[in-house]
């Protein structure tokens, strides 16, 4: 939320303030005043204000600039002091970066199909092919990384949600800090699942058929929780961070 | 109409308004050397540090001030409905008479707007607090003291607001205990740190609460003259 200017004596002040603490005047301005000016200005308003709208502070109508990254960056604001991204704002990011990210990861393979052609059943794959393969396989890590740690510190989904993703200092994150970010995210649930697997298929061999069907079970539930798991986290913590914000330091806020 | 933004921050609020007497005698200087205003301003500095040191309450209290007396030695509006997260202290200057009366109108007006947004952005919210913070007697007509008087009374005993009357040395108790159902506290010294810490802590509890739970508040021996 920008901050306003008292027209009468330039003191700056947060925009929901309807009288100016320092003089006392109800006429607020988006830029500082030029004070050899606005005194005049601001008696006049004064004379003629009525009685009607002496709640309703009036405001210049020219928008102030706020750089949302340089504002949080410059330290001067806490940046707990930003709302957290409500739930439905996060899911309509996530969505939308989740279908870009599917297609713009299916662009190299395709290419690699319309150049080539698809290989038969008996025929092993073209180099070329395995490395449009890899490539894809890198454009999600380089799409979050690249754009998480943009000057406007948000992926395509955030920014039309107008959320942003800084550290818990208020800073941009660095390019380190947001490839961890996004390894963490896609690794962690993956480490978890040959994890379980392994764990399960060794007590599977252990056990008489019986309890086989209990263990599938229970890597069923165990796999839904490291999937949803570290998403849940948002509703237990008043700064709505995902288990992965919590360990890369990582805030979704809404942006200034 | 406040500018609080709900669709980003779509918490339960508590909402506290505080109405602060910042006439001239509010310059007496007190026993720590400082005037009452200056300790009104460090305990209102000290407030917004509280609050937004608090996970829960930096996203739920909300606040807004009334003055009364002050350059325009009127009551009116200050500052409207501003969620802690974007609030900023600001030093308040002195001047005028105490038209409380008025000051308290004016806030349990600002009460029900603030109820009458909640609802419509569809914002669950505890009940209000309003906090009277005066050196002195109401210099209102008595007819608009004895207006505000029972207003305030009656909205608190119908359960809208939940009101603090707090004097600071010179006031009158009797006087200011007459806007609420409870009687009112004298501040020992211009203990205003204190007694803001107490108000942090006790925003910080009554945020954590569901609309209609029951709330044991803080003792109040900190700040308040017992004596009195």
């Amino acid at each position: 939320m920008g901050n306003i200017y008292c027209s009468a004596c330039g003191n700056e002040v947060i925009r929901t303030m309807k009288l100016c603490p320092s003089c006392g005047q109800k006429n607020f301005q988006a830029a500082p005043p030029n004070l050899s000016t606005t005194v005049q200005t601001s008696l006049t308003n004064r004379s003629i204000r009525s009685p009607a709208n002496q709640h309703t502070p009036h405001v210049s109508s020219v928008p102030p600039v706020i750089n949302a990254s340089t504002s949080i960056q410059s330290g001067q604001q806490n940046p707990l002091a930003f709302a957290p991204a409500p739930y439905h704002k996060r899911l309509g990011a996530a969505l939308i970066d989740v279908f870009i990210v599917s297609v713009a990861t299916g662009i190299p393979i395709g290419v690699g199909y319309a150049a080539l052609g698809s290989p038969s059943k008996d025929q092993s794959l073209d180099p070329l092919m395995i490395v449009m393969i890899l490539a894809s396989l890198f454009i999600p890590y380089l799409y979050y990384t690249l754009l998480h740690s943009s000057h406007e510190m948000a992926t395509i989904g955030k920014r039309a949600m107008s959320l942003i993703v800084v550290t818990n200092q208020g800073e941009k994150l660095t390019r380190l800090q947001a490839f961890i970010r996004i390894i963490l995210t896609a690794l962690l649930p993956i480490a978890g699942f040959i994890v379980l697997v392994v764990s399960a298929a060794g007590l599977a061999t252990r056990f008489n058929e019986r309890l086989h069907e209990s263990i599938g079970v229970a890597l069923v539930i165990g796999l839904i929780l490291i999937y949803v798991g570290p998403f849940i986290t948002v509703f237990f913590n008043t700064r709505r961070q995902t288990l992965f914000d919590m360990l890369c330091g990582t805030s979704v806020i809404c942006k200034p | 109409m406040s500018d609080v933004d709900y669709s980003s921050n779509a918490n339960q609020r508590t909402p506290c308004l505080l109405v602060l007497d910042v006439s001239g005698s509010m310059e007496t200087v007190g026993p720590s050397g400082k005037t009452r205003i200056q300790a009104l301003n460090e305990g209102l500095a000290l407030l917004e540090k509280s609050l937004k040191e608090d996970d829960m309450a930096i996203s739920r209290v909300q606040l807004a001030i009334v003055s009364v007396g002050g350059p325009n030695n009127d009551a009116d509006v200050m500052m409207d409905w501003t969620d802690v997260v974007n609030f900023k202290a600001f030093p308040l200057r002195t001047g005028g008479s105490t038209p409380l009366g008025k000051g308290v109108q004016v806030g349990l007006q600002l009460i029900e707007e603030a109820k009458d947004n909640l609802r419509d952005a569809g914002i669950n919210y505890t009940r209000p607090w309003m906090m009277i913070i005066s050196d002195g007697e109401p210099t209102d007509d008595k007819a608009v003291w004895a207006s505000a008087a029972r207003e305030s009374r009656a909205a608190e005993a119908t359960k809208k607001v939940e009101v603090f009357c707090i004097g600071v040395e010179g006031a009158n108790l009797s006087i200011l205990g007459e806007l609420g159902t409870k009687p009112a506290l004298m501040l020992e010294g211009i203990k205003f740190k204190e007694l803001f810490v107490w108000l942090s802590n006790s925003l910080s509890a009554a945020s954590r609460s569901r609309p209609g739970d029951t709330l044991a508040l803080a003792d109040t021996g900190v700040w308040r003259n017992v004596r009195m």
